[in-house]
């Protein structure tokens, strides 16, 4: 009789679990949202604070000017737009008057409050333009990680860190890498290991290994970092150059963080492409993990012409005006958000996984998204932009709350209204709730819904 | 054997229930997203003649009778008959006084269309009138016939579809 019982309450317990596991199945199902390898990436220039920027003159004084102290920030003449949030002025070589900052509260606030509003727009992750020949830049990457802790801390979102190799002929001050070769060992090469090391070095002395992948976004496993190398020797000249090197770095890596590894994404040049008249890619082996190509702001979206099955990466911008640099000429209107608007949803058609945003603060080049002030400035438009179109293509439902300020109301209704009529693919405008690819009063019907929650 | 066999057949019945149990928990899911059914919410076409003659020109007010169904919007489309009568002019009601989509004339395809919504957070309730809609005669000695097209959609709270229920409908007899 025991043994009978026993065996019933098997087949409950076995019941309750085939139940409890189809519910869950089921539930997950319905609940899921967004496709787990879609992400938002934004490069930023985190430099500003100890550096400034470079800006002429004028044409006919083409210098590159010192960046100004105005009681204790930046003036920002160098920028195309005024950024809305002050830029501290902080002391470095180049800028004897800034603030000392011993204690990194100021540059910490500076990047706490930009990746606040990058998280609060949906992106995911911020790729700081890696630059470690500025003496500053372990400091800044010691106070970024600070930053993003103390925003967990504070039980706030914060983006995610992705380094960006911002054009690595730039690390050699002394050298320059004019007339060289970078196809095998060397100075050049050198210098890039060196940066790369000293750069994983602050990084590994700010993180514990357990604490990597909540701060650093790391693919495809734990263990791995991706980085982001833009063109190798863009400012050099008659250089030759080859993918050797980074074959080289990969191997370098693994030997000095054992258990780690680099997944290492290059500009679409290196293994598609000569460019510049002096420059040389030789033996293109096409060597990288992927690929991206640099200059949606300015060329739009597109996917590059090598890139590995199942993560396609796709660069986006606002706009592009670089006539603030000296010999700058080039410009892509922004034409009131709609080209960004539509390069986002050209990105969407490529079957992008990963769109690097072009930029957060590139003030230089005009391609900011951040919030910028004045005449000429467009406020929150790129951020809200960023937001919509982030809700959408990752199916997150929002629920009516479209500026993402967590109620629903007639701010939300004024995009609301700004959105309505508009097309695209099911749910691509993120005031398409039904995602039925346009806005109408279907819409409004569940934004009524949502209202004042 | 026996004993197996009561366990076997104690198994199965659990199985069954639980079955159902998964059924009926799916089926209540479904009811609670899925979209409620279409009530009788009336679109009235309300005309202060019935006779008119070439050349005269008279209004058409377009109403609204939610039947108890709260209305945050409507996608209105009047069609007529272009052989007979033309459309001069159409202005939005007070009923739902978001306009969406100003009144817009088609005069090629006989197209009356106007997207109105309620003010948030209140939909609209009742009856009232939705857009007036001033016509042309052209011909005479017919009669003329103006009608809500089936693409006029009428939106509720949440995402319940189009709640539409009856079209409406207006015969003009042109001397």
């Amino acid at each position: 009789m025991t043994k009978k019982w026993l065996h019933i309450l098997l087949g409950i317990v076995i019941f309750a679990v085939f139940f409890c596991v189809i519910q869950k199945i089921y539930t997950s199902r319905v609940e899921a949202v967004g496709t787990p390898n879609k992400l938002v990436l934004a490069d930023f220039y985190w430099w500003y604070p100890w550096y400034g920027a470079q800006w002429k003159n004028s044409a006919s004084d083409p210098q590159y000017n010192a960046a100004v102290n105005v009681g204790g920030y930046l003036r920002q003449d160098a920028f195309r737009y005024v950024f809305t949030q002050s830029i501290p002025f902080l002391k470095s070589g180049e800028h004897k008057s800034g603030s000392d900052d011993t204690d990194g509260s100021i540059g910490t606030a500076w990047f706490k409050s930009n990746f606040s509003r990058a998280a609060a727009s949906g992106i995911d992750v911020m790729t700081p333009m890696t630059r470690p020949d500025l003496p500053l830049w372990p400091k800044a990457l010691g106070e970024m990680i600070r930053a993003q802790k103390e925003l967990k801390s504070e039980g706030k979102p914060f983006p995610k860190l992705m380094l960006h190799f911002d054009g690595v002929e730039y690390w050699d001050h002394s050298k320059g890498g004019n007339n060289t070769n970078l196809t095998g060992p060397g100075n050049n090469f050198d210098v890039i290991w060196k940066g790369t090391q000293s750069t994983f070095d602050t990084i590994f002395a700010n993180l514990k290994p357990e604490e990597l992948s909540t701060y650093f976004y790391m693919y495809p496993d734990s263990s791995t970092f991706p980085v982001f190398v833009y063109r190798v020797e863009g400012n050099w000249s008659n250089v030759k150059t080859s993918d050797w090197w980074i074959t080289q770095l990969r191997t370098n890596f693994t030997k000095t963080y054992p258990g780690k590894k680099l997944y290492l994404v290059l500009d679409d040049l290196w293994c598609n492409n000569t460019y510049g008249p002096n420059n040389t890619i030789v033996n293109k082996t096409c060597n990288g993990d992927n690929y991206y190509t640099w200059g949606g702001a300015l060329a739009g979206a597109a996917l590059p012409g090598h890139r590995q099955p199942g993560l396609n990466i796709v660069t986006v911008g606002p706009g592009f005006d670089n006539t603030k640099l000296f010999g700058g000429n080039r410009i892509k209107d922004r034409a009131n958000g709609t080209w960004y608007s539509s390069q986002l949803q050209k990105a969407n058609q490529l079957g992008a996984n990963w769109i690097l945003l072009e930029t957060f603060n590139f003030g230089e080049e005009g391609t900011v998204i951040d919030s910028t002030t004045g005449t000429g400035g467009f406020g929150n438009t790129y951020l809200n932009i960023t937001s919509q179109f982030v809700n959408s293509w990752k199916g997150i439902v929002k629920s009516g709350d479209l500026n993402s300020d967590n109620v629903v109301n007639n701010d939300d209704y004024k995009i609301f209204l700004a959105n309505f009529g508009k097309t695209g693919a099911p749910g691509f405008v993120s005031s398409d709730f039904d995602k039925n690819g346009v806005v109408d009063i279907f819409d409004y019907g569940i934004l009524f819904g949502y209202f004042g929650k | 054997m026996f004993k197996n066999k009561v366990i076997i057949s104690l198994l199965s019945t659990f199985f069954i229930v639980g079955l159902l149990a998964m059924v009926v928990y799916y089926v209540k899911f479904r009811q609670n997203t899925g979209p409620s059914h279409a009530g009788t919410i009336k679109v009235q076409l309300v005309s202060t003649t019935s006779t008119v003659k070439k050349n005269d020109v008279f209004n058409v007010d377009v109403y609204l009778d939610t039947q108890g169904v709260p209305v945050t919007g409507a996608d209105i489309r009047v069609r007529y008959d272009p052989a007979k009568l033309v459309a001069t002019s159409v202005t939005p009601g007070n009923f739902l006084p978001v306009v969406f989509v100003p009144g817009k004339i088609n005069v090629s395809s006989a197209l009356v269309q106007l997207v109105l919504g309620a003010n948030l957070p209140n939909p609209a309730n009742g009856t009232g009138i939705l857009a007036h809609i001033k016509f042309k005669v052209i011909s005479q000695g017919t009669r003329a016939h103006i009608y809500t097209g089936p693409d006029t959609a009428i939106s509720t709270v949440g995402s319940a579809g189009n709640v539409m229920g009856v079209p409406g409908e207006i015969f003009i007899t042109i001397q």
